[in-house]
């Protein structure tokens, strides 16, 4: 019965080792992880593991998988999507799908994509389709809408289904775009409605734009539908140009020529014609052109009409109208560019006529026209001579042209200066003349002139020097100005009555302008030959005589400074002023009273102080008044400022200062003093007598002169003093000291007559001291 | 006492090394641990039978808190064996016993302890927490995924829904509402040709300029005599009879309708033979006078498709007509002269070859009209000289030429617009019904599958939301057990220590 009981324990006891080892063998998740990594460590297993690295699989079913994956999404599989679906990493899906692509020839693993050739049948398919719609498609095109590479698309698609699935042709130009039949009919068709519409020259990019044409499909079916024109070039800016434009352009011109005979330039540019004349040239080659600026004129209207009516005009002595018988198109310029033309041609004579504002007259015609004119210039002659007004002139002018002399003689490089302005002011003056016409009536009015009379001729040479010396002076300036006697203006109320019969009364002003110089130059001489018959009287100071005057005051002052240098300081300053107050003073009333006389002053007194100069000066032109002012400041300053002060008026007076020469001097001295000697025989009052004496003296001893008042006798005495011997100063002093008495005792007493009984018995000695004491200084020269 | 104040800190990274360098526990605890550790595996090979050594065994790990857990229960079970010396005679406790002491010996269970402690601290926890933050951010971007692909099934269903309403049909039956949908085709043609007559001006302004009066012969004929047959341009009067060739649209039996019941392949062949077939159709249409009016304009749907069909003997109609015969006008005995048949049956915009060239020439007026247009403008901005040379050649001015311009380009896109051109390709191209029908259902299985993904993807994202809940339980007994056996170390090393008041940094907070 125990063993039994000894069983049924050990049976207990092995169930309950069962129960615990099973609890015991239960694995966990981590085991299963090691064990599967150490079948892979060992080679013993070939897995691959999922992203989140809780399952495993087979690169065998994972290729089964990929295929799958494949056929469910169309034929076209994104590896990356592919990746995710199947929960591999990426880089394991791509080493199986190469395997793939390269055991299947169907499968193409293209850009990270599989696709196999269902996929691309379909596509070909869709392409078909977008070209049957669409007619044209390209390659850049669809690879956008696939989302597939260009070079896959076009050759494992589209060339490979080309003419089977695709029904289409390939561009030979570029393979990349595809079309069909029928949508080149289509280009055609747009491409020929479009050029049937143009009229004009129009950019081809324009065309293209318009009808949605591209470029090339244009140019290879432009010559299948032979246009009517022709495009210019293949470049971007090419231009279509239609035959009929070129068409229409050459019937305007031509119909506007045959109905008005000309052409206007302006009119053939607006009809897209660049350069007109070159056209006009080769439109008409069997036609002669007038060619102006504007217009181009038909030879044959030029002669019938102007050429045969300027004829006309100068048989029968009349004017003629050139627009009345020009087209009306033709401006005044273009009238006047005809009418010169037609002058500048040999068989013309231009002299014949003259051309105001679109008239043409003739010679005969004007000379007629202003025939009472003659009579006008006669009696205007006769005027200015009775009146006083020629005489004035004449006046004038011969002051002005001694000037002229004058100036010539001191300088002599100034001569050719003057000529040469003499011709080129004759020069300007003919090509002031503008109009051919008028230029070659002045030619003839001169040579007329000329023709006439000597005196006129010498009038003439009078003229030109006159003309020449105009550069000078305002003062030269107004002295010749010509004289007019007969003016425009006399003219035009003579000549007006005439033109208004014939309603050219607008040209009076025109006419008389050319005439006006050829009657007044025939008044001149008319009043020239009554002014030589008649005595001449009332002569003027010249210009060149106050300036020789003033010129020889100047030399003297300067000689005058020289001798008072050599007096002491103080006396210096005294014998200075002196000497502005007398001789200074005189050159001011010279040349004021000058002035006063070109400004057509009156002056009644001749000698004049400071302040009837400067209020003189005031009433003067402006350009006088500073300078004048400014010499009588001078007067109180030194001999230099009034030098300068003298030369700024003489300037402004048009004079000349001489040059120093000092050549002169001594003969002036020498001259001087005889004038001194002279004096001293004919006197006869003792202080007067002493006065010279000292005088004379002074200039024996020291060889210049001196200008000094009576007061100054002691100290000229004492300068001499030492050059004279005793008796001589003994002799001087004591005739001094009289001729003192004299003058300060009471007239007639007895004292003054004891006095001038003694001066007149020393007198001849003190005569005689002074001519003797000269020779002596000239022998010491010696 | 001071001392037995402060407290002692120990870090959990530092536990092991503390415990090593206070000498608590020798340097080669690891041979001792192996050794209780075979001693364990053999003593679990005879245990009693108990629910509570069950529970405690079902673990993977057994410490020394749980030998002295199944030393308590076996002094329940082995209490027979106790002498009256307090000792127990059973092998079973004896074994456990020798495995306690060998634990209390130089306090190798403290060092298993901390060893298991610092290894759940480390590892264990942080590796369940990171478990659970990758599932929950798995399941947010498989929900996005399937929210995104909201937006490509809209697409592909606005695409289908607009092909479906070029096409005129609903996409139940398709060979049915084909073959309505094509009935409807003449009717389209008259539409787009209502206009036709306003381009009269512009055909005599094109005419003029060209200098030809034989332009745009199509159009002209359209103008004066409406979509007529290609019979009736060719020979320049009506035909007696039409005899249109039949449609076959070639359906695979997969992309007929999604009705099990439906036909799989309808063929309208009819006879070929002349007589046969003039006779019946003289019979059926009844014109009144023969040759005394115009055809009317809608000369297709006057064409019943069920007579067609009633013949038994129907062959195929050879299509390849040789060009040279449409020249060429064959007169019959009786009746046979008048027939419009094979291509010439069709209207001018019905043929393929005919509406080509259609199309041609309003182009090619269209063309015109924009280029005379561009060119007035021009010398509206020109000189006067100019505009007054070209009054001669144009009569019409801007305004009007815009009008005219307007209406072609309007015949046009009427003409040329996307349900007319499906219908004419559905008439004239066998395999374009088929392509048609393909691209529908591709796109109603790409809506089909993309919804299946969806579905799938919403449901993953509910598993893996289920995990990352059933991780919850494991994460808060992995934290007690933690905190278990810091509570026991801290304690163990308090009393060692005089009861200080032992803290172990780092643990799980």
């Amino acid at each position: 019965m125990g063993s039994d009981w000894d069983e049924i324990k050990r049976l207990a006891a092995d169930f309950q080792k069962a129960q615990l080892t099973s609890t015991l063998q239960k694995l966990s998740e981590r085991n299963c992880v090691e064990i599967v990594t150490l079948l892979l460590e060992k080679q013993m297993l070939e897995v691959v593991f999922t992203n989140d690295g809780k399952e495993y699989i087979t690169p065998d079913h994972l290729e089964r998988e990929i295929q799958d994956e494949l056929y469910v999404n169309g034929g076209r599989a994104n590896l990356v999507e592919v990746s995710k679906t199947l929960n591999v990493d990426l880089s394991r899906i791509e080493l199986l799908a190469e395997r793939i692509s390269a055991e299947n020839q169907s499968v193409h693993l293209v850009l990270g994509q599989l696709i196999d050739e269902d996929y691309i049948s379909h596509i070909a398919q869709e392409i078909n389709e977008k070209l049957v719609q669409r007619g044209e498609v390209s390659i850049s095109e669809l690879a956008s809408q696939f989302d597939l590479p260009s070079d896959f698309l076009q050759h494992d698609v589209v060339e490979k289904h080309l003419g089977k699935i695709i029904k289409g042709r390939q561009d030979a130009s570029n393979p990349r775009v595809f079309f069909t039949q029928a949508y080149i009919q289509r280009c055609k068709a747009k491409i020929r409605g479009a050029l049937a519409a143009i009229t004009r020259p129009i950019n081809v990019a324009v065309i293209l734009q318009k009808i949605g044409v591209q470029e090339k499909i244009f140019y290879s079916l432009l010559d299948e539908i032979a246009p009517a024109g022709q495009v210019t070039s293949k470049q971007a800016n090419s231009q279509y140009v239609p035959h009929i434009y070129a068409k229409t352009q050459a019937d305007w011109v031509n119909s506007f020529y045959k109905q008005n005979s000309f052409l206007e330039y302006d009119a053939i540019q607006k009809l897209g014609i660049s350069d007109a004349k070159s056209y006009i040239r080769k439109q008409f080659p069997n036609e002669e052109f007038l060619y102006l600026k504007r217009v181009a004129l038909g030879a044959r209207l030029v002669e019938l009409t102007v050429v045969t009516a300027l004829n006309e005009c100068s048989a029968t002595k009349q004017y003629l109208d050139l627009t009345t018988i020009l087209p009306s198109n033709l401006s005044e310029e273009d009238i006047e560019e005809v009418f010169s033309t037609i002058m500048a041609q040999k068989h013309s004579n231009p002299s014949n006529f003259v051309y105001l504002d679109g008239i043409v007259f003739s010679q005969p015609y004007l000379a007629q026209l202003v025939q009472p004119c003659q009579a006008l210039a006669e009696s205007q002659a006769k005027a200015a001579i009775d009146g006083g007004v020629y005489q004035q002139y004449i006046v004038e002018k011969t002051l002005a042209q001694k000037g002229n002399v004058s100036t010539q003689e001191l300088e002599d490089e100034g001569k050719v200066d003057k000529r040469d302005e003499r011709r080129k002011k004759a020069s300007s003056g003919k090509a002031g003349g503008g109009a051919q016409g008028r230029e070659t009536k002045t030619k003839s009015t001169k040579k007329h002139q000329r023709g006439k009379a000597a005196a006129q001729f010498d009038s003439d040479d009078e003229d030109d020097a006159q003309q020449g010396s105009r550069g000078g002076g305002g003062a030269s300036k107004k002295a010749v100005k010509p004289l007019e006697l007969v003016k425009t203006a006399d003219i035009v109320k003579l000549i007006t009555a005439s033109l208004e019969e014939e309603g050219l009364e607008h040209l009076s002003k025109s006419i008389a302008s050319l005439y006006t110089n050829q009657f007044n130059q025939t008044a001149l001489a008319r009043a020239q030959e009554l002014f030589e018959a008649t005595p001449q009287t009332n002569r003027r100071q010249t210009h060149a005589a106050i300036q020789d005057r003033i010129n020889t005051l100047l030399i003297d002052i300067r000689l005058y400074e020289k001798g008072l240098k050599l007096f002491p300081q103080d006396t210096q300053t005294q014998l200075v002023k002196y000497l502005l107050k007398s001789l200074g003073n005189e050159i001011c009333n010279e040349l004021s009273l000058y002035v006063a006389s070109e400004c057509n002053l009156t002056v009644k007194n001749t000698n004049l102080n400071v302040d009837q100069r400067n209020k003189l000066a005031q009433e003067c032109e402006a350009q006088y008044r500073a300078a004048l002012l400014e010499q009588n400041k001078a007067l109180n300053k030194s001999i230099d400022d009034f030098e300068l002060a003298t030369e700024t008026v003489l300037k402004t007076c048009s004079m000349i200062i001489k040059k120093v020469d000092k050549k002169k001097d001594r003969l002036l001295i020498a001259d001087h003093k005889k004038k001194l000697q002279k004096q001293l025989l004919e006197c006869n009052e003792p202080a007067l007598l002493l006065h010279l004496a000292a005088l004379i003296l002074f200039t024996t001893i020291t060889g210049s002169i001196l200008h000094a008042s009576g007061k100054f006798v002691s100290a000229i005495l004492q300068h001499i003093r030492g050059s004279l011997n005793e008796d001589q100063n003994a002799l001087l002093l004591r005739y001094h000291d009289l001729v003192l008495q004299v003058l300060q005792a009471i007239p007639d007493s007895n004292e003054s007559k004891l006095a001038n009984e003694h001066l007149q018995t020393m007198q001849n000695q003190v005569v005689e001291l002074a001519q003797n004491f000269s020779r002596a200084s000239i022998s010491k020269a010696d | 006492m001071n001392e037995s104040e402060i407290p002692i800190d120990i870090h959990t990274l530092k536990l092991q090394d503390w415990l090593i360098s206070r000498r608590i526990v020798p340097k080669n605890v690891q041979q001792e641990l192996r050794e209780i550790h075979r001693k364990i595996s053999n003593a679990l090979q005879d245990m009693p039978s108990n629910e509570q050594l069950i529970k405690l065994l079902a673990r993977t790990n057994i410490n020394y808190y749980h030998v002295k857990e199944i030393i308590e229960i076996l002094k329940q079970t082995e209490k027979d064996t106790k002498s009256v010396f307090g000792t127990y005679g059973s092998q079973r406790m004896k074994d456990w016993q020798e495995i306690s002491r060998l634990y209390e010996k130089n306090a190798t269970y403290l060092a298993e302890t901390a060893q298991i402690f610092v290894r759940n601290v480390n590892y264990e926890i942080p590796g369940v927490r990171k478990q659970m933050a990758r599932l929950e951010q798995q399941a947010d971007e498989t929900q996005k995924r399937a929210h995104d692909l909201n937006k490509p099934e809209s697409q592909i269903l606005a695409d289908h829904s607009a092909l479906l309403e070029q096409l005129g049909v609903k996409g139940d039956n398709l060979h049915a509402e084909f073959v309505q949908v094509l009935s409807g085709l003449p009717e389209l043609y008259d539409k787009s040709l209502v206009g036709i007559a306003n381009i009269q001006p512009g055909i005599d302004l094109y005419a003029e300029v060209s200098g030809n009066k034989q332009v745009l012969p199509i159009l002209n004929h359209l103008v004066e005599f409406g979509n007529t047959t290609v019979y009736q341009y060719i020979h320049k009067e009506a035909p007696l009879a039409v005899e249109e060739p039949p449609i076959r649209l070639n359906l695979s039996e997969g992309n007929a309708s999604k009705d099990d019941n439906a036909v799989a392949e309808i063929d309208f062949g009819t006879d070929d033979n002349g007589g046969t077939s003039s006779t019946v159709s003289a019979e059926i249409i009844d014109y009144g006078d023969f040759g005394s009016g115009d055809l009317p304009e809608s000369d297709g749907g006057n064409i019943d498709w069920g007579i067609e069909s009633a013949p038994t003997d129907a062959v195929e109609i050879n299509f390849d007509i040789p060009v040279e015969e449409y020249g060429i006008v064959v007169e019959g005995t009786g009746m046979d002269g008048g027939t419009a048949k094979g291509d010439q049956a069709y209207t001018l915009l019905d043929s393929p070859n005919y509406r080509d060239r259609f199309l041609d020439e309003i182009y090619e007026l269209e063309s015109f009209l924009r280029m005379r247009i561009y060119e007035l403008k021009q010398l509206e901005s020109s000189s006067d000289i100019m505009f007054s040379l070209m009054d001669n050649i144009a009569t019409h001015d801007g305004e009007s030429i815009w009008k005219i311009l307007v209406s072609v380009e309007k015949i046009i896109q009427q003409t040329s617009d996307k349900q007319t051109q499906h219908l004419f390709q559905l008439k004239h191209s066998p395999k374009y019904a088929n392509m048609l029908a393909t691209k529908l259902q591709q796109m109603t299985k790409a809506v089909e599958k993309l919804r299946a993904t969806r579905e799938a993807l919403k449901q993953l994202t509910i598993e893996l939301r289920e995990q990352r809940q059933d991780l919850n339980p494991v994460l808060e007994e992995l934290i007690a057990q933690t905190r278990t056996l810091q509570s026991h170390i801290e304690k163990d090393i308090s009393k060692r220590y005089k009861n200080r008041v032992v803290n172990l940094m780092g643990g799980v907070n």
